[in-house]
């Protein structure tokens, strides 16, 4: 299990730097900053002295080496755009997207497991059909017009929750159920099928006809089986709320992770960009090597 | 599960219960305004955008600035005089200033000041357009300083609002340049408290202000980057006042009994560029971009487009710019005129033109206006295929001036005040850096325009330059915009004219 893990760990960096050269590429595919940093009023002798003090006169091979050597050293860089460490800026902004996409995933999994399982096992039922027109309609659904119509309701019109921003429980509801909505629809949906097949299976059979309650059957039998496509989605789904969190964040001025990389993109913050995707993919990687951990807990037969 | 159930209603019920009452709390004392972007930075001297300006013009000031009507009006300092040849400006300062944190302003300050800004380690994105040129900053007791400039500079008392702010020496070196971007301290009628980065920035009435003290003791700059949650938070009575509302939205506003839109003229004008060095040389007739600016109904597209929040112009400026209020008519629409012209030049109609405009989300109907403006050309006859781009691929291109490539784009010009010389040389002159223009004989008068130290004499220059760019047009000219913001209807505020940022000193609550 402990060289599992270590190795995993090891995976884990070469992919992480296999990222910094993919995200240090895009990056630079995206334009030349000192257009935006500077006024529209620079000259070109001011934007030669910024792009010599940001480094960026310089060979991209050494810009990348640069890069990494100072990477490995835990430093991202300075933003262009706000002077501050780059790993800083991400750091203080991912307490609120972990939160954000956290209480989304509880919402999803607390509304989906249960109508998922009830759907399978009354199959046909007005809930099962209502499942299925929830998990459609909910994946349809584009998160930003959600997100508003949210708003107008319980915002605008009724007053009974704030519109926007970062504060106590009342201000995560709003963006939590628009972020978790899609997440939501789409285990349910998982769950639904998952379960169907499993209870077809010949030993819940044998586990009727031996008396078990139905209880126990399906939620200990049953559903920890049907756990591990749930469980692989869910992980992946994370993934996506760390990255649908953009819109959301944008719509309810949630201020995350999310908003600080748009902004980096769109005014060619190369530090931020870098800094954001690289922990992100380390979070999602992490993920990753935990949900396969907790395989070996849902199926023994699993064994690393 | 049914106990769950219940246990999560019965906490919801009481979120909800809490939120309302916290709602229903509205302090006439303290203020919150939602913005659409964020500062980039709290030190006055690595200033890059002109969106920094909301925080930048409440806290800090110069020697001189700008009034509620837009006029330049001495603040730090109470007078000037200038030297004859203009390459001296001696300042007398006012008397018991303070700094927000109780130092004195003095002369050595804004010769630190002066310093700091052209320091290479403070990086000053803005250095060049006041600062760079002084050569030297004489203190000549504590409360006269005297600028030595390094050529002259008409547009320097203007400027100086903005560009030059002054900070306290004393403070600033023990704190150093770090310490001071995260507590900065100006004179300004509001100081600065605390800031988090794309969340909030705290502020709070300075008492001591020489002669504008708030009526709001708190104010609350709340990073809202969308424009409908803005709209949304003003219903709701979580903002006071919002920013920047798009035209489109602006009906809901004036709809409801709570809120009310507040409108003021901008500096801040759209117009389409016609590739006057295009090798194919359709647009290089004069008479062709007269017939292109007859060929379109701007009051149509303001009224449909622009919902009425803009006023037609005569060319890229407000009218209360220095030189801008032409003797000139906007061109009226015409289409059949510019048709007959088109073709007594022999324009070819045959070749399909490329524009390209700026992508939704920055400007104002952006993408709107080049499709309508595409629409009336087509009409005339002139067939064009256009493409949006996002804000830095736009900028970018309008910089690499591939002259054979693109026929026509979407530009805007925001003037930072009322002196032009901001913009004319970087777009008119030849070879300014977003010029797609060629007029050898402006060059000369722009390159004069700093040099002419009489107000009445530069004034007349600028208004000539003008007029030969209404007479002889590099661009379809549309409008000038509306500064357009939305407020309770509890709250008195007057913007600024003309200047897009706006000061919230004079705000009050009922």
């Amino acid at each position: 299990m402990t060289r599992y893990i270590v190795r995993r760990l090891l995976q884990t960096v070469v992919t992480a730097i296999f990222v910094t050269v993919i995200v240090f590429s895009l990056a630079r595919l995206t334009g030349d900053p000192t257009l935006l940093i500077l006024p529209t009023e620079a000259t070109e002798a001011d934007r030669t002295f910024f792009r010599r003090q940001l480094g960026l006169d310089r060979s991209l091979p050494e810009q990348y080496l640069t890069f990494l050597g100072n990477a490995l050293r835990g430093d991202l860089g300075v933003s262009f755009r706000y002077r501050e460490p780059a790993l800083d800026l991400v750091l203080s902004r991912l307490p609120a997207t972990l939160e954000l996409a956290a209480a989304s995933m509880a919402l999803a999994v607390i509304v989906a497991l249960p109508i998922g399982i009830l759907a399978a096992i009354r199959r046909g039922s007005y809930l099962d059909v209502g499942t299925r027109w929830f998990a459609t309609l909910g994946q349809s659904t584009p998160t930003f017009w959600l997100g508003l119509v949210l708003m107008l309701i319980f915002a605008v019109r009724l007053g009974w929750l704030p519109s926007s921003g970062r504060g106590g429980i009342e201000y995560l509801i709003l963006p939590a159920v628009t972020l978790g909505w899609y997440s939501a629809a789409a285990i349910a949906r998982l769950t639904r099928s998952s379960m169907l097949e499993m209870m077809q299976n010949d030993f819940i059979r044998f586990e009727r006809l031996a008396g078990l309650p139905e209880r126990v059957i399906v939620l200990k039998h049953a559903l920890k089986n049907a756990a591990i496509p749930i469980i692989t989605y869910m992980a992946l789904q994370f993934g996506v709320l760390l990255s649908g969190a953009v819109v959301t964040e944008q719509v309810f001025a949630w201020p995350g992770l999310g908003q600080v990389v748009v902004e980096a993109i769109n005014t060619r913050d190369y530090p931020v960009i870098q800094a954001a995707v690289l922990v992100t993919a380390f979070l999602f990687l992490l993920i990753n090597l935990a949900v396969d951990l907790l395989y070996s807990w849902l199926d023994p037969r699993i064994r690393y | 599960m049914r106990s769950l159930l219940g246990a999560t209603f019965a906490a919801l019920s009481l979120i909800i219960a809490g939120s309302i009452a916290a709602h229903a709390a509205s302090d006439p004392r303290h203020a919150v305004v939602a913005i659409g972007i964020d500062i980039t930075t709290a030190d006055p001297h690595k200033i890059s955008g002109g969106g920094e300006y909301m925080f930048f013009s409440n806290v800090f000031e110069g020697l001189y600035g700008h009034d509620l009507d837009g006029n330049q009006v001495p603040q730090l300092a109470v007078s000037h005089e200038v030297s004859e040849d203009g390459l001296v400006y001696t300042f007398r300062l006012r008397e018991n200033v303070k700094f927000h944190n109780g130092d004195p302003v003095t002369a050595e300050d804004v010769r630190f000041s002066w310093q700091r800004s052209n320091d290479p380690e403070i990086k000053n994105p803005r250095a060049s357009i006041v600062t760079k040129n002084i050569e030297d900053v004489e203190v000549v007791d504590d409360h006269t300083v005297r600028l030595h400039l390094a050529k002259p500079d008409a547009a320097l008392l203007e400027n100086l609002g903005e560009f030059f702010y002054i900070v306290p020496a004393k403070y600033a070196q023990e704190v150093g340049n770090e310490e001071f971007g995260r507590k900065p301290v100006g004179t300004g009628p509001y100081k600065f408290v605390s800031r988090s980065i794309k969340e909030n920035i705290e502020l709070e009435a300075f008492e001591e202000h020489w002669g504008r003290v708030p009526q709001v003791d708190r104010l609350t700059l709340r990073i809202v980057p969308d424009s409908q949650t803005r709209v949304a938070m003003l219903q709701t009575g979580e903002a006071d006042i919002a920013i920047n509302i798009p035209p489109h939205v602006a009906q809901s506003i004036e709809a409801s009994p709570d809120t009310k839109m507040v409108v003021s003229p901008s500096f801040q004008n759209i117009f389409i560029v016609l590739n006057m060095r295009a090798p194919h040389g359709q647009f290089a007739p004069t008479e062709v971009r007269q017939a292109l600016n007859y060929a379109v109904d701007k009051q149509a597209m303001i009224d449909k487009l622009m919902f009425g929040y803009a006023t037609q112009s005569t060319g890229p400026c407000n009218k209360a710019v220095i030189g801008c209020d032409i003797d000139r008519e906007p061109y009226p629409y015409d289409p059949e005129k510019a048709r007959a012209m088109l073709e007594e030049a022999g324009f070819d109609f045959d070749r399909t033109y490329q524009a390209f405009g700026l992508a939704p989300g920055r400007a104002a109907q952006s993408k709107e206006v080049l499709e309508a403006v595409a629409f009336y050309l087509n009409q005339v006859g002139v067939k064009t295929e256009i493409e949006f781009l996002e804000y830095g691929t736009w900028l970018a291109r309008l910089g690499a001036k591939e002259f054979d490539k693109f026929d026509l784009h979407w530009q805007n010009w925001t003037d930072y005040n009322r002196d032009p010389m901001g913009r004319l040389p970087r777009n008119i002159r030849t070879d300014g850096y977003y010029s797609w223009s060629s007029y050898p004989d402006l060059d000369p008068m722009i390159d004069e325009a700093d040099a002419i130290i009489d107000p009445k004499q530069r004034e007349e220059h600028l208004r000539k330059i003008f007029t030969r760019l209404y007479d002889d047009p590099p661009w379809i000219i549309l409008w000038t915009t509306d500064n357009t913001d939305a407020a309770r209807e509890n709250v008195e505020w007057k913007p600024r004219h003309g200047i897009s940022w706006p000061v919230f000193w004079q705000l009050s609550k009922k």
